[in-house]
């Protein structure tokens, strides 16, 4: 078995685990709440030397992705870890990142943008930075944060992909919350992820390479089919990746993962920590008889429409829930998404879109249920009659 | 002790090829720097004008791993390569001794990129940090810009240093010509378009135009420079009518073939003219129109039907500028075999086929008499009247741009360019097409003359420089963003303007950094009747590098390179941050010349604007002490064109202040150095 | 130059640059309106004009020293010699004329030099 013994753990400490088993050559970040807690436990790793990394305490995010970027560059493994504004401080070298396709590896402890500041959790922060060239997988608890944060080295380091990846997680939710863990040993975590190629590095000084041209309107747009390209690829690779983790921890990882979808006629698609909430209600509704289903979304970019279509076209009614919105858009993101990727299909389910949990607003069981009753009305109205599909669950009036 | 004949023998690390332009500090200084060491080096820059000069994708000037991020992030981003050298020497997976420099800009360095130094510097991060400082961040006119120059209509691409451009004297308002002394590189920015009734021309937002200041009363109107963010719709621009006498071109001695020479046998050997002719003029408007060359076959043919009234003018010019009949004759086309006349003509500049023929730029240096010729020539050939107004038809977008801007210079009213395709088997100007074609046509008359002696005030409500022979002004039709685009700007001496597409530009400067001098002129501190320049001084950083605490900080000079490269040596080799910093003049943001930027930095040195000091573990210590010998401040700022405006009389106060101020920072520098 | 530029799949991935210093291959010299002029009469090897050059125009010569024999003047092979311009990349600013100590550098116009 290659699984280490149960324990309690918040998912702040399970990332900052995964970080240790990683044992990155360098980190570069700033502090965050909510993120706080995984640089500070991986702090005490750096200082007990149960790791080699070489920590850099930058002054501010921007720094602190310009670190990784410098790092990855120069040829050496490099992670790092921020929230929010933190995400939005460091955003022009987020793209910067990824457009120079280096594989660093970020957790993502999602809490709220300001304004005003709030420090508790939704997904604007993550979903902000969706067209930044960056794979992202979200996380329904602790051990998923640990697992994802493995597999991303893997995706992002792939020769076919080098992209960074960033790995999400709720803040406060799941971050600062005990759940028992069962996480991987040492030895096999560590074969998992291996030795780490660097890929046309800086410290080559024998090849020098120069890093970050300036590109007129002749080439920049050639530099980005080239991530284009690299998206499509990281497909492919993704999967890959989930199976051969999967022999490890005997699970089964896919970019959106079905639960009762068999018969079922209402769904709901959502991420993250709600997807926990949700599945207690599937369970109820399925052990009365109804045919209610989940879809958990893991792999956010690249966005795989047909795997979305495949889970949800035989269903009557789907509810997309969405922890972020985006103002005048017609819907949140991933509501956005699903529905385009309907589009050519000739037969689609009745799509309701659910933005909810804004600032850190509780998610809980009754909201669930009162989706999946609205979802029955959806189900059997007549197209005129739909109202609006796009609703706002949780919120005062 | 530096020996530069020894240096000279190792490998060069800035390739050539690079586009700083001619006389940049910065390269001067980056050089230098680059010799510091025999490690090998990683290099990181912030953005300006070093890293985008020498990195234009897909070439670089960099021999050395070198890597660009952001503008304010040089600091942070050595910070993280020093880190993975750490780390991986650490695990063993690297053995060799590698040294870290990251290159800023004052920009990089002084603003926007301070916090990220400063960070570094904190931390203790094993690296030198050089700011190359040439007080300042940059700008201009987009790269397809046509200008009117003394050898005729030039893209500013092609534009030489010492070429005469025209200008717009402000005090006559007299067409005059002037110097270009100097022509830069300003990088890629956001271009906009200004168009007016007649003309267009793409521009940044803060290239000035000379626009019409309509204060009230007629008496009180003036003409005032605003920048292109300030103008708006209806704004009246100073547009070209018409330009000078002009005189006949006189063409470039040709080598003629004779018999006996390989492959030559249809010589025919006709006298080529030497100057120009309003007959020759009227041949080559012909030429352009319905004319081809063909080298190979020494032929010069031109389709022209027997009924077309072109076909008459052209044997009668042709006979009248070559002494010749043409012989070779069908229903649809005349030939002329002469291998001289066609490499003659191949090398006139026209062009050579329908879809690429263009006016050449000598066109517009002949007198009003000879231009009207060729106007002539090509109506006769493709072109038609309707009504009032002449249409002139043609396949060539470029011959349509610069026959208008010819047509401008004679004043003529010319409409738009207007592109149509038309279906095979249309009729265009008698010939029927062969196969789907884009042509275009303009559409121009002549400008009728006010009556300018007996309604000159109204006339000039409409048209300030109505009474003006050479310029009138246009009302701004729109303003549009067009797209990021490479720049360039000229420097004309003198007048400080050019002719760009038309319409009457200034060429312009800089923006100011936290690092300017006090009451230098640039685009972001501009000099008027409220402010005469930047206010504020500059920012001391040296200083502030010292409050760090580093084991080493220094000022240096491109002038003194033996002081230059051993400080860098030295700072090098320190077992933690080091902080270098270099005074860089620069060409066009100083308005200095090109070969002045070392004897410009010399001066700073000598008049202590400049202190050269270094900063080791705390201990100051200075280097050069001018002691009587030092130069007062005025005469280091007479040599730059940025601080011209403080010789008035009325800031003889502000030349006071700036002497002061340098004076008390002289003196405090020296009181660390301990010396009093 | 004029090589048709390459499609995506032609080129490095990240906007990475492989070959070190191909600005070579750009040739900056036809910016020149004036040409720096060696006189090997007055030169004495200080090769401050290759120090002050900021186009890295100043090609440094061979072992034999141009200047041997002069006063001063160093033969020793450890040590750089003047080799020449780059009259590929010089733009002809005219700082190496204004630096050298001697005056063996003057600038002509390009269009008063005959091939």
């Amino acid at each position: 078995m290659t699984k280490k013994a149960k324990r309690a753990m918040t998912g702040a400490e399970c990332s900052a685990e995964a970080m240790k088993q990683i044992n990155p050559d360098v980190v570069a970040a700033y502090p965050i709440t909510p993120q706080t807690p995984v640089m500070h436990t991986f702090s005490q790793f750096v200082a007990d030397g149960a790791v080699e990394t070489e920590f850099i305490t930058v002054e501010s995010e921007h720094s602190a992705m310009s670190a990784c970027v410098g790092s990855a560059a120069a040829g050496a493994r490099t992670m790092t870890a921020t929230s929010a504004n933190g995400l939005a401080l460091m955003w022009e070298v987020v793209y910067i990142a990824a457009s120079t396709r280096l594989p660093i590896v970020m957790n993502v402890v999602n809490r709220a943008l300001s304004g005003p500041i709030n420090i508790h959790c939704d997904h604007s922060d993550s979903m902000g930075c969706r067209d930044s060239g960056w794979i992202q997988l979200y996380s329904e608890n602790g051990e998923e944060a640990y697992e994802n944060t493995l597999m991303a080295v893997r995706i992002a380091e792939h020769k076919d992909v080098l992209l960074p990846v960033m790995v999400c997680q709720d803040g406060f939710i799941t971050s600062h919350s005990v759940e028992t863990v069962e996480l991987l040993d040492d030895e096999s975590a560590k074969a998992f992820v291996k030795e780490h190629e660097a890929v046309d590095p800086l410290l080559n000084v024998e090849n020098p390479v120069t890093y970050g041209p300036l590109d007129l309107f002749d080439y920049y747009f050639e530099h980005k089919m080239q991530q284009v390209d690299a998206m499509e690829h990281s497909k492919r690779v993704i999967r890959e990746i989930f199976d051969e983790f999967g022999t490890l921890t005997g699970k089964k990882y896919d970019f959106f993962e079905g639960e009762h979808l068999e018969d079922a006629e209402r769904i709901i698609l959502c991420t993250n920590s709600t997807a926990g909430t949700a599945r207690v209600v599937v369970e109820e509704l399925r052990a009365k008889g109804e045919k209610a289903g989940l879809v958990k979304m893991r792999v956010f970019r690249p966005f795989l429409n047909e795997e979305v279509v495949a889970k949800l076209k035989n269903a009557k009614a789907v509810a997309v829930l969405d922890r972020a919105a985006s103002f005048g858009g017609y819907g949140g993101p991933i509501f956005m998404e699903v529905r385009s990727a309907f589009h050519e299909e000739k037969e689609k389910p009745v799509m309701i879109n659910y933005i909810y949990g804004l600032g850190g607003r509780e998610m809980d069981t009754t909201q669930i249920k009162t989706i999946f009753s609205e979802l029955s009305a959806a189900a059997n109205s007549a197209p005129g009659d739909l109202g609006s599909v796009i609703r706002y669950s949780g919120v005062r009036e | 002790m530096v020996n530069i004949r020894e240096l000279a023998l190792e490998k060069e690390r800035l390739a050539p090829g690079h586009r700083m332009c001619p006389g940049c500090g910065l390269a001067i200084a980056t050089r230098a720097v680059l010799k510091a060491t025999k490690d090998p080096i990683v290099v990181a820059n912030a953005t300006g004008c070093l890293e985008v000069s020498t990195t234009i994708y897909p070439f670089t000037a960099w021999r050395v791993p070198w890597i660009h991020n952001a503008f304010e992030n040089a600091g942070a981003t050595i910070s993280g390569v020093e880190s993975a050298f750490k780390a991986l020497k650490r695990k063993g997976k690297i053995d060799k001794d590698i040294k870290f420099i990251a290159f800023g800009g004052d920009g990089g360095t002084y603003d926007i990129g301070l916090q990220s130094l400063s960070g570094a510097l904190e931390r203790g991060h094993k690296f030198l940090y050089v700011c190359v400082d040439n007080e300042g961040y940059m700008n201009c006119l987009s790269l397809d810009s046509l200008i009117q120059t003394e050898g005729g209509l030039k893209k500013i691409t092609d534009l030489r240093i010492g070429e005469k451009v025209y200008a717009f004297n402000q005090k006559t308002g007299n067409l005059v010509l002037k110097r270009c002394t100097g022509i830069f590189d300003n990088g890629i920015k956001k271009v906009f378009e200004v168009s007016t009734a007649h003309h267009s021309i793409k521009a940044t937002s803060n290239h000035p135009f000379l626009v019409v200041q309509r204060n009230g009363k007629q008496s009180k109107n003036s003409l005032a420079w605003k920048k292109l963010e300030e103008l708006k719709a209806g704004d009246e621009v100073v547009t070209l009518k018409r330009l000078g006498k002009g005189k006949s071109h006189r063409f470039k001695k040709m080598t003629l073939s004779k018999k006996g020479d390989y492959k030559v046998n249809k010589i025919n050997p006709l006298a080529l003219p030497k100057k120009t002719s309003p007959e020759l003029m009227e041949f080559f408007g012909l030429f352009v129109g319905d004319g081809w060359v063909r080298e190979e076959k020494a032929e010069v043919g031109f389709a022209l039907p027997e009924k077309k009234e072109g076909r008459r003018q052209l044997i009668q010019t042709f006979k009248k500028a070559f002494g010749q009949e043409v012989t070779s004759l069908d229903r649809l086309y005349l030939y002329i075999y002469s291998i001289n006349l066609s490499r003659f003509i191949s090398n006139l500049g026209f062009g050579k086929g329908a879809k690429s023929k263009v006016v050449p730029s000598w066109v517009f240096t002949l007198p009003e008499e000879e231009k009207e010729a060729f106007v002539r020539g090509l109506m006769l050939s493709d072109g038609y009247n309707l009504g009032e107004s002449n249409r002139y038809v043609s396949a060539s977008p470029e011959l349509l741009k610069t026959l208008r801007l010819l047509l401008q210079t004679m004043n003529y009213r010319v409409g738009k360019i207007h592109f149509q395709t038309k279906k095979r088997g249309t009729f265009v100007v008698y010939r029927k097409l062969l196969e789907d074609s884009s042509y275009g046509y303009i559409a121009f008359s002549r400008k009728k003359r006010p009556d300018i002696k007996n309604y000159l005030s109204q006339i000039k409500q409409r048209d300030y420089l109505a009474d003006n022979q050479w310029f009138s002004t246009e009302k701004i039709m729109s303003i549009k963003f067009v797209k990021k685009e490479p720049t360039l700007d000229l420097r004309v001496e003198g007048e400080h303007n050019f002719i760009a597409d038309g319409i009457v530009v200034h060429n312009t400067g800089i923006q100011r950094s936290s690092s300017t001098p006090y009451g230098a002129w640039t685009n972001t501190s501009q000099v008027g009747a409220a402010h005469q320049g930047k206010e504020q001084f500059r920012k001391d950083l040296t200083a502030i590098m010292a409050a760090h605490h580093i084991p080493y900080v220094a000022q240096a000079s491109i002038h003194n390179y033996a002081d230059l490269v051993r400080k860098a040596e030295k700072a090098i080799s320190m077992k933690g941050p080091a902080f270098l910093n270099i005074i860089c003049p620069c060409v066009p943001g100083w308005k200095i010349p090109s070969n002045h930027t070392v004897k410009i930095a010399q001066l700073a040195v000598d008049t202590c604007f400049w202190p050269l000091f270094e900063i080791e573990n705390d201990k100051w210590t200075l280097n050069y002490d001018p002691g009587d010998k030092k130069k007062p401040m005025t005469e280091w700022m007479r040599t730059q064109g940025r601080f011209k405006h403080l010789f008035k009389p009325e800031n003889t106060a502000m030349l006071e202040t700036i002497q002061k101020h340098i004076d008390e920072r002289w003196e405090w520098v020296k009181k660390q150095c301990g010396k009093e | 130059m004029a090589e048709r530029p390459k499609g995506w799949r032609e080129i490095p991935i990240g906007g990475k640059i492989l070959e070190a210093g191909n600005s070579v291959k750009y040739k900056t010299g036809d910016w020149r309106t004036f040409r720096p002029i060696h006189d090997p009469e007055k030169c004495i090897n200080c090769m401050i004009c290759w120090m002050m050059c900021p186009d890295s125009c100043i090609l440094v010569g061979g072992s034999e020293c141009p200047a041997k024999g002069k006063k001063g003047v160093s033969d020793n092979p450890k040590l750089g010699n003047f080799g020449g311009f780059d009259l590929e990349h010089c733009k002809g600013c005219g700082i190496c004329a204004e630096s050298c100590p001697v005056k063996a550098i003057s600038m002509k116009e390009e269009k008063e030099i005959k091939e």
